[in-house]
């Protein structure tokens, strides 16, 4: 359990996170490294097989409007993935007023996420100090 | 600068920032790609969208970017640089904390850390939607999606390929947008 916790409070992929320390505390170092790997290299080859084809036929106009569809798709997909991990959060106050802070400063005063981190992230260490309610 | 040197700093310093997963850093590489390597939003958010079909992490599209900027060693250099920093942060912070234990800091910083990676999430939605979503059809293609993916249990991947298939049929036969 803490294992889940702490792959999502460090930075990085969640996923990438988790199997490195169950890789860590099954076999050590090189266990770590064959899990992250091993969970990446699936995914690694498609992209590049895929993208690769992408960069040098990108131009066909079917190739295009397929792309356009997949392209709204994706953007449905992210949408559903950030409404269910948010919505425990966008209906608290304090959680919504962090959420809408950060995306006005990304989105639109287009801070650099440098930035946005070094205004939020005090913010938000004093808004959940210990013996605060989440 | 070399080029390879150049990703190598940008993956960087977006692994380290990559708080709540890798999609809170989706805007700021959307931002970083076009400022520094001229990769347009239209191509950004096709890559990206080729991704999401991909098994396992969501974000091992990046390895696309280095290859078309310097090949397969570019490929490398993103993937060693994306991946090692917040992977060696990781590893230490897991190893010590099995010697410290649950400090209630750290619940307070994953509190802190989890509304402000929504936050960039939806700065991600937004900042795709826009290159994506330019018409009455990809906005009911992206809709559509978003509704069946949260409402079933169709695996995402079959409703991406279903959008493009369909979109592509209705731009390329029909003219639609």
């Amino acid at each position: 359990m803490a294992t889940l916790a702490i792959s999502q409070t460090m930075p990085g992929l969640n996923s990438v996170n988790l199997a490195l320390l169950a890789g860590d505390q099954l076999r050590g170092s090189m266990g770590a490294l064959s899990a992250a790997f091993g969970l990446m290299l699936p995914g690694g080859a498609f992209v590049l097989v895929v993208g690769v084809s992408y960069s040098t036929g990108g131009q066909h106009p079917f190739v295009n409007v397929l792309l356009a569809g997949i392209a709204a798709g994706a953007t449905g997909l992210l949408a559903s993935v950030t409404y269910t991990i948010g919505k425990r959060h966008f209906v608290r106050l304090k959680s919504l007023f962090m959420i809408v802070a950060t995306f006005v400063l990304m989105s639109v005063f287009k801070f650099s996420l440098v930035w946005v981190l070094l205004v939020m992230v005090p913010i938000g260490l004093y808004l959940y100090r210990p013996g605060q309610q989440p | 600068m070399s080029i390879l040197l150049q990703l190598a700093l940008t993956f960087g310093m977006l692994s380290i920032l990559a708080v709540g997963g890798g999609t809170a850093v989706l805007p700021e590489m959307q931002t970083l790609l076009a400022a520094q390597f001229n990769i347009d939003h239209t191509a950004f958010v096709h890559i990206y969208s080729i991704g999401q079909l991909a098994p396992g992490p969501n974000m091992m599209m990046v390895l696309v970017f280095g290859f078309q900027l310097a090949g397969l060693l570019g490929a490398g250099v993103v993937l060693l640089a994306f991946f090692i920093p917040s992977s060696v942060l990781c590893l230490s912070m897991g190893r010590l904390w099995q010697k410290i234990g649950e400090r209630p800091w750290r619940r307070a910083v994953q509190n802190a850390l989890e509304p402000i990676s929504i936050g960039l999430m939806c700065s991600g939605v937004y900042a795709v939607a826009k290159a994506a979503v330019v018409g009455p059809l990809t906005i009911t293609l992206a809709v559509a999606t978003f509704a069946v993916i949260l409402f079933t249990r169709v695996n995402p991947v079959f409703m991406i390929l279903g959008a493009g298939g369909l979109g592509a049929l209705l731009m390329h036969f029909f003219g639609l947008h």
